[in-house]
């Protein structure tokens, strides 16, 4: 026990602290010091009556320079020599086609498939295979990538009322990389939103942000898009059912690629986008299924290796533009959505 | 529940395809495709703003 002249020195009687004050001390120092708001200080006399949005304006490239600083750029062609690889190639044509004499009878119903005489060997065309994979080189740009994180930070807060992630599965999802297990992040292809909206979410968790296997004929053709799109991993795959033998190889061949060597990969299950969430029952294989598929069979089983699918969709239970809606409701006047409204 | 992490090892050994060759890879690929499909459409009910949504995305 502290003798009472001691502990006027020496505070230590709790029962004394006036909580309600120093809950409010506390408030205006988080305020003030941590969220870096202009406000007066509390025994100013001043009572603030109407409150503005008072982030700053350098918030957003803040959040994006500082959530996940451990990203590393990538680049796809690191693994164009695996899959320009004659030898690979000779073993998906024998391990997905050729393991049956009867199989061989699958390849001629395929378009543009050179002649061969029998008995001819079925070659890569390396210069070919480089221009397709000139078309669908990708990489993560880090620079690029936080400044896109940056710019949806600020709309994703302007456009919808929250985003939502189940927790869930980003948990389940860290635990197997941790486990340096392959991954592969499978959503439904349903808005152009969906990109940016997967890739925050991943952002925001720190998740190793993945090449996505994206869609060549259902993405927008405009050239500063495809530019940034290739700069987040977005590799544009076509995926027409009538692609030739060597373009299919292509497509799973940097599937497999991507899966050895990064072990996380987002792949886009459907081919175009379903924009109203309806499904149908499937009469054929989706594409991207066949490759993973492939890319398992010509490679990963061999070895004993294993992938795990993470199906993902993503819920439009908000409305985009709610608040210009609502707008126009009330004042009629339609206002113009621009590019940099999006 | 929606997001169970699905094993492809596991579930081909469970739909007997744990050895998939040419001549199975085309219906194990349908097969995942339909339980994949199925998933995602129990997952994703449609509601009204989402088409509204859909027509202005």
């Amino acid at each position: 026990m502290l003798s009472e002249e001691d502990s006027k020195e020496f505070f230590m009687n709790l029962r004394t602290i006036d909580l309600h004050k120093e809950g409010r001390n506390y408030q205006h120092g988080i305020a003030k010091y941590y969220l870096g708001e202009d406000i007066p200080a509390i025994n100013s006399g001043l009572n603030q009556i109407v409150q503005m949005n008072q982030i700053k304006y350098d918030h957003d490239i803040r959040f994006a320079m500082k959530t996940y600083p451990e990203l590393v750029s990538r680049d796809m062609r690191d693994l164009y020599a695996k899959i320009l690889d004659p030898a690979k190639y000779d073993l998906f044509l024998s391990e997905v086609f050729f393991s049956s004499p009867q199989d061989k009878n699958k390849i001629k119903g395929l378009a543009n498939f050179p002649t061969n005489a029998p008995g001819t060997v079925i070659m890569l065309d390396i210069d070919h295979a480089k221009l397709q994979l000139k078309r669908m080189n990708a990489t993560i740009d880090k620079r690029a990538l936080q400044l896109t994180m940056a710019y949806f930070n600020v709309k994703f807060r302007q456009l919808s009322s929250g985003i939502y992630v189940q927790q869930s599965g980003v948990e389940a999802i860290k635990k197997l990389i941790s486990a340096n297990e392959r991954v592969v992040l499978l959503p439904v292809y349903k808005s152009f939103a969906d990109l940016p909206i997967l890739l925050y979410t991943l952002f925001m968790n720190k998740i190793e942000i993945p090449f996505t296997i994206g869609n060549l004929e259902d993405t927008p053709r405009v050239p500063l898009f495809d530019s940034l799109l290739k700069r987040l991993g977005y590799v544009l795959t076509k995926r027409s059912r009538d692609q030739s033998l060597q373009w299919s190889y292509t497509n799973q061949a940097v599937l497999r690629e991507l899966i050895n060597k990064y072990r996380l990969v987002m792949m886009f299950q459907n081919d175009v986008r379903i924009r109203s969430g309806k499904f149908t029952q499937p009469t054929s294989p989706d594409i991207t299924i066949q490759w993973l598929l492939q890319a398992y069979l010509s490679s990963l089983q061999k070895d004993g290796k294993n992938v795990h699918i993470v199906p993902i969709t993503v819920q439009y239970e908000r409305l985009f533009e709610l608040r210009n809606i609502a707008a126009e409701m009330v004042s009629s006047a339609n206002k113009t959505t621009g590019l940099l409204d999006i | 529940m929606f997001g169970q992490i699905l094993s492809l090892k596991e579930y081909l050994a469970d739909k007997d395809y744990s050895k998939l060759t040419s001549q199975n890879i085309d219906e194990a690929s349908l097969n995942l495709t339909e339980r994949l499909v199925v998933e995602k459409h129990l997952a994703s009910p449609v509601f009204l703003n989402m088409i509204v949504a859909a027509l202005l995305l």
